[in-house]
């Protein structure tokens, strides 16, 4: 206690001198208690005043600590660039004189460039530029953003800007001055700045105009020259207008314009790919057909691995076809899938003679009602924002500039490239953009030349066929031709069907064609089977659909008469079949049926005649192309030309034909049989029109030469199917028979040729037959029997007794596992700690 | 006066069996004559007439059967089954028949005559023991019908008629359907089966489908009456030729031929050589006969497991040729047993699908069991390609959705057709004729 108070006097004491001095509140003193008291030690602190202590502690630090902290790890030299200043042998005096004129210099520079921000471009000194977005700010300066209409305007609707200074800013007397002192109403006033500006405006609106048409003008002028040679003469012209001072002007202000224009236009066509060199479109194709050709033996495969996804080259031309990501497809309700991509179709009609106007309306009222459609369409199927998102600018764009541009790609692919150039010829003189053009232009046969070039689409049968009734087949060819390029699926909607229709028109036109008893004309046939031929790449599927209903057709007639043969359309037919689809496929929803009617044919109908046997030995060569690529084997037609080869024989009752479709009963028996030395007769090929006219005769009535030709045709096939069979382990067992037939037919009555002709093949045969006939057992192929899977201990190395998984799991190693049994071992060491902590404070 | 009450009868009868328009009137005529003969009194004095009755309708039904030559097989069989039922009825008419058969001396009487007989006998219920139906029938006079009507002369009586048609030349029509039908049904029937053999091997000597059938015939007797028949199989294998596959008793024949075969126990080289002539004929058969061929090869194959060797050698050795000889008719001598199938191997390029596949046994390790011969029509066989689904949509014809067959079980599993359009080709023709791989143009001219 005592100490205490004494402590408390002495405290006292001090406060009592600082109130003297500075009259502190003594409430506000602090006082750090000194924790230890060391004898002698002296405090230079105030006591009692912590903030000044503490300044002055601070003070110190600034002093000392802050500076050396500031320089702390610098090593740096101070270098005076005065000028002159480490000259050491000028003087003083020298160097102010320099000073001096280097300020003077300064003060020579522009006013205007006072206030740059780059240094003055030396030579020496490559100032620093500012850019935006890596240009620099000069260029883009100069980049001319082309301004919209209003922008250009600037004023629209507004008052100009030196009658708004004037009027409102302007003050009293130029106010007077202007208004010729006279007082004015406001009113007065008012009308003739409205009157002014609308003056002003108008004036702006001419000289636009002017512009424009100038532009206009040009446009054409350039689209002329275009047309006529290429840029050269562009250029040619500027130059020599350049000589001439009065068009001078008007022709680069044109020329600049022009310019202006296609960069403009430039920035928003996009690059497009470059022209392939013939070259590469050479490589290209023969890559498609590598592909395909490896897809079509894929599906010829023995094993039955059908390919699940068809070689049809049909896509591939699709996409030559629509360059764009566009596909021209439809809807199972037939209405044209994502329309809205679709270019207005431009209608364009020929005039010919003078049945036109009729024509024009139905084609207006077309496309109304397709408008319509499209509408419709449009609304449905919106909701597939890709779609529309992707017609969005630019095809807007292409709207404004030019309809036909974008139809180019399509009608390129289906035009001759001479009919192109026709078409531009056409389009060089335009009088208006409505105009009726030409679509197929060119492209002239001499054959087409009196033939209209665009053809409506028949509507019926009726209609087709008296299109091309009387024609010869070249004009058949080429008005079928220009029926699909008319009609293409890109053009119109609903083309598609319209094509698959005119395939079904086409087919049956064919088959009437080939039905013809009177004459044949292989040439039409040949035309048409062109024209099938393109109108099935269209829509490959309904086109199946046709051939398989007209196949059905013939097997129906096949069976109800069976012993009959059939005519000589329907081995047309089935020889169209194989120029259309591939006969090789293992399956195939056309060629299979087609082989069925063909071999039931060959196995069913009655040979009575040699005619007969003439279209079956047809049918035969038929089927070599059916077979030929896929060497299948076709036992009908092996037993079909047996019989065929036996009827040339003189043989006995007990003998039969192995299809049992020969006639068994003379004369028929031996129908083909040479008895009298024909020697001199000149064996030609077996005339298809002697065939198809000849009524079903007996074998009495047919020459001999009919004969010998049908049995030169036997010997070709029969060499044919030995090399197309040449290759099978049953090659003695089918070959050797015919080796025997021909060996007992009567050569020395052929004539010399045919007689050859024998000789060689059964020369050939038995080469081959010796050949081929060495035979290896059959051996079953020995299938290699899966290994038993041993069962080995599982050694583990580093085997740690403690963790007995850890090498057998793969998650228990790695920095990955390491990390989590970290982190697990953090929390649980961390809700150890706070339970105990817990504890601890509970218990106090 | 019972003659011409006789006669008169006889008339009657046959005026009212003339005058049958109707199939169902022959129902009419049986209730008449029951009704008739039930009003007749039950007495031993009339025994006679009643009788005489029965005996004069059976005598006039031949005669209508006879003598009218265009009655058709179905109203045949409708009188049969009104009027033959009746046991005592049809016994008096095959003696009616018999009769007649017997006085007929020509050899070759008239068509129609055979025709209609043949198509009584075939549709006339044949004997049997119980649960027999009478008209009438009373034991105790001397005419009794009953006393004949014992199981076991019953049947001699139809054997004799049988015999007695048997003697004359048929016609094609009629032999075609009479050989399995005596096959059958006859011989199981007739106490003395073997007396048959004179007219099957007579037959079997005419040549192509009667041989056949005729075979068959024999092939029975061989087997439940120990008919011994020397060579039975040479001539089987002589009658298996080429033209068998194209003809139309091509299934009656194959199913034949398999039974023929059935025995585990014929020799090796036999079975070989039947085997071999069949892959033979294979190759030249058209699409129906080709895999039931197949399947008829593999089931030999699996029956006689002697002969695996034709398709499975351990050691193969290298033939200059086929050892197999196909127009060898001695089947010891064929050389069959040397030979491999290598036919089928061939025909594992079939043009078509199923029969390629079909083929391909020859490749696994051969069955435990026999699969059936599956004979399908050519109708079946183009329906199942035409219903096959195609192009993008899969879309079928609209005939074929109603004709779907169900899949065969032991079939493998069908075969979709690929999906995706129609393949084309993808080079364009430049002609119909004269674009091909056959070169055309030196056979043909326009």
């Amino acid at each position: 206690m005592a100490k205490k108070s004494a402590k408390k006097s002495t405290r006292i004491e001090k406060s009592q001198k600082k109130k003297k001095e500075q009259r502190t509140n003594p409430f506000e003193l602090k006082f750090n208690r000194a924790k230890h008291q060391v004898l002698g030690k002296k405090t230079n602190n105030k006591t009692g005043v912590p903030g000044a202590s503490r300044k002055k502690a601070d003070d110190a630090r600034k002093a000392t600590l802050f500076n050396e902290y500031k320089t702390f790890g610098k090593v740096n030299v101070v270098v005076d660039k005065r000028v002159g200043e480490r000259d050491p042998n000028l003087t003083s005096e020298e160097k102010l004189a320099k000073r001096f004129a280097l300020e003077r210099q300064r003060a020579f520079i522009k006013r205007g460039q006072k206030f740059r921000l780059e240094e003055p471009q030396d030579d020496s000194d490559d100032g620093e530029q500012l850019t935006h977005r890596g240009e620099t700010l000069a260029e883009i300066e100069k980049h001319d953003r082309p301004l919209s209409e209003d922008e250009e305007e600037g004023t629209n609707g507004n008052i100009s800007a030196d009658i708004v200074a004037r009027s409102h800013f302007g003050g009293g007397p130029s106010y007077m001055n202007a208004t010729d002192n006279k007082a004015q109403t406001r009113k007065d006033m008012i009308a003739e700045l409205i009157a002014k500006t609308k003056q002003q405006r108008y004036d702006k609106q001419m000289q636009r105009d002017e512009q424009l048409d100038m532009t206009d003008k040009l446009d054409e002028q350039w689209k002329q020259l275009v047309a006529e040679g290429g840029l050269g003469d562009v250029i040619a012209g500027r130059q020599k207008n350049e000589e001439s001072t009065a068009q001078e002007t008007k022709a680069t202000e044109g020329y600049d314009t022009l310019v202006r224009q296609l960069q403009v236009d430039s920035r928003r066509v996009r690059a497009s790919e470059r022209l392939k060199t013939p070259e590469e479109l050479a490589k290209e194709e023969r890559d498609r057909l590598q592909v395909l050709e490896k897809e079509r033996l894929k599906r010829m495969g023995a094993d039955g691995s059908m390919a699940h996804r068809s070689a049809d080259d049909d896509d591939d031309n699709m996409e030559r076809f629509e360059k764009s990501d566009f596909v021209v497809k439809y809807g199972p309700d037939g209405l044209l899938l994502n329309s809205e991509k679709v270019e207005k179709p431009t209608v364009r009609v020929v005039r010919i003679d003078n049945e036109s106007s009729d024509e024009d309306e139905e084609y207006e009222e077309d496309e109304d009602e397709e408008g319509e459609d499209d509408d419709d369409e449009d609304g449905e199927e919106d909701d597939d924002g890709e779609a529309s998102e992707l017609s969005g600018d630019d095809d807007v764009d292409g709207h404004q500039d030019d309809d036909d541009e974008d139809e180019e790609p399509f009608e390129e692919i289906i035009k001759a490239p001479s009919e192109k150039r026709a078409k531009k010829a056409t389009a060089a003189a335009p009088e208006k953009k409505k105009e009726k053009k030409s679509v197929g232009g060119g492209k002239l046969a001499k054959a087409g030349n009196s033939l209209p070039f665009v053809f409506d689409m028949p509507k019926s049968y009726e209609v087709f066929k008296e299109l091309l009734h009387n024609r010869p087949a070249a004009e058949v060819a080429l008005i079928t031709e220009r029926l699909i390029k008319c009609h293409h699926p890109s053009l119109k909607e609903g083309n598609k069907q319209r094509l698959a229709r005119l395939f079904m028109f086409a087919l049956r036109y064919f088959d009437e064609t080939a039905a013809n008893k009177e004459s044949v004309d292989v040439a039409k046939l040949d035309s048409l089977t062109k024209t099938l031929y393109a109108l099935l790449r269209f829509n490959p599927d309904d086109g199946a659909k046709c051939v398989r209903a007209l196949l059905k057709r013939f097997r129906t007639l096949a069976v109800k008469k069976r012993r009959r043969i059939p005519g000589f359309n329907v081995v047309a037919f089935l020889r169209l079949v194989p120029t259309l689809f591939p006969a090789s496929d293992v399956w195939h929803p056309v060629v299979t049926p087609c082989f069925i009617v063909a071999t039931h044919i060959l196995s069913n109908a009655h040979i009575i005649s040699p005619r007969d046997a003439a279209i079956g030995l047809l049918l035969c060569s038929t089927l070599v192309e059916y077979v030929c690529d896929g060497k299948r084997y076709l036992p009908e037609v092996i037993a079909f030309l047996r019989g065929v080869l036996l009827t040339a024989i003189d043989h006995k009752e007990e003998e039969r034909s192995p299809t049992g479709t020969f006639p068994i009963s003379q004369p028929h028996r031996t129908m083909l049989l040479i008895k009298q030395k024909t020697k001199q007769v000149d064996v030609q090929p077996v005339s298809l029109s002697e065939v198809v006219t000849s009524p079903k005769s007996d074998s009495s009535e047919v020459s001999e030469q009919f004969k010998l030709s049908i049995i030169r045709c036997t010997v070709g096939l029969v060499q044919k199917f030995a090399q197309i069979y040449s290759q099978t382990t049953a090659y003695g067992a089918i070959f050797r028979p015919f080796e025997q037939l021909l060996s007992r037919l009567p050569v020395e009555n052929y004539p010399e040729a045919l007689a050859e002709d024998v000789g060689d093949l059964r020369k050939t045969l038995n080469a081959e037959l010796s050949i081929r006939s060495r035979l290896l057992q059959l051996q079953r192929q020995k299938t290699q029997k899966p290994m038993v899977k041993m069962l080995e201990p599982r050694f583990e190395e580093n085997f740690d007794p403690e963790r007995p998984r850890l090498n057998r799991d793969a998650n228990r190693k790695g920095k990955k596992a390491e990390d989590k049994r970290m982190v697990h071992k953090y929390k649980k060491e961390l809700r150890g700690t706070v339970r105990e902590l817990r504890f601890v404070l509970i218990s106090h | 006066m019972v003659v011409l009450e006789k006669n008169n009868r006889r008339l009657y009868w046959s005026s009212k069996l003339r005058n049958l328009t109707d199939l169902n009137q022959s129902q009419a005529v049986a209730a008449e004559l029951t009704s008739i003969v039930g009003q007749l009194n039950w007495d031993a004095t009339q025994a006679g007439d009643y009788c005489d009755e029965l005996v004069s309708f059976a005598q006039s039904f031949v005669d209508y059967i006879v003598s009218s030559s265009e009655l058709s097989r179905k109203a045949i069989k409708a009188l049969s089954d009104a009027l033959l039922f009746y046991e005592d009825i049809k016994m008096l008419v095959i003696k009616a028949l018999l009769n007649y058969l017997t006085s007929v001396n020509e050899e070759t009487p008239a068509e129609s005559m055979l025709e209609n007989v043949f198509n009584l006998l075939r549709e006339m219920p044949a004997p049997v023991a119980k649960k027999r139906k009478f008209v009438a029938c009373y034991f105790n006079a001397s005419r009794n019908v009953g006393k004949q009507l014992k199981y076991k002369q019953m049947q001699k009586l139809y054997q004799t008629v049988w015999f007695a048609y048997l003697k004359f030349e048929h016609p094609p029509s009629v032999l075609k359907a009479l050989l399995p039908f005596l096959a059958e049904t006859v011989m199981p029937i007739v106490p003395e089966p073997h007396l048959l053999v004179d007219f099957f091997i007579r037959s079997s000597q005419l040549g192509d489908p009667y041989s056949v059938l005729a075979l068959s015939g024999i092939f029975n007797l061989m087997v439940k009456h120990n008919f011994d028949y020397p060579n039975f199989y040479g001539e089987v294998y002589a009658l298996t030729k080429y033209p068998i596959c194209y003809s139309s008793h091509r299934v009656r024949f194959f199913e034949l031929l398999d039974i023929f075969l059935s025995s585990t126990h014929l020799p090796s080289y036999l079975v070989a050589g039947f085997v071999k002539r069949l892959s033979r004929m294979a190759l030249l058969a058209p699409l129906e006969t080709v895999e039931p061929l197949l399947t008829l090869i593999r089931n030999m194959l699996v029956r006689h497991p002697d002969i695996q060797t034709l398709y499975h050698r351990s050691e193969p050795v290298t033939v200059e040729q086929d050892p197999y000889n196909v127009d060898e008719p001695d089947l010891k001598l064929s050389g069959a047993l040397d030979s491999s199938l290598w036919e089928i191997k061939t025909l594992q390029q079939h043009w078509f699908l199923d029969a390629a596949k079909r083929a391909n046994f020859i490749d696994k390790g051969m069955a435990h069991m026999e699969s059936s011969v599956r004979w399908k029509s050519g109708d079946d066989i183009w329906q199942r390609q035409m219903d096959k689904k195609f192009g993008v949509h899969q879309e079928m014809d609209e005939e074929g959705e109603g004709k779907r067959m169900e899949p065969d079980q032991d079939e493998d599993p069908e075969q979709e057709a690929p999906l995706g359009p129609v393949p084309t080709t993808f080079l364009p023709p430049k002609s119909l004729f004269r674009d091909g791989a056959f070169a055309f143009g030196d056979y043909w001219r326009n």
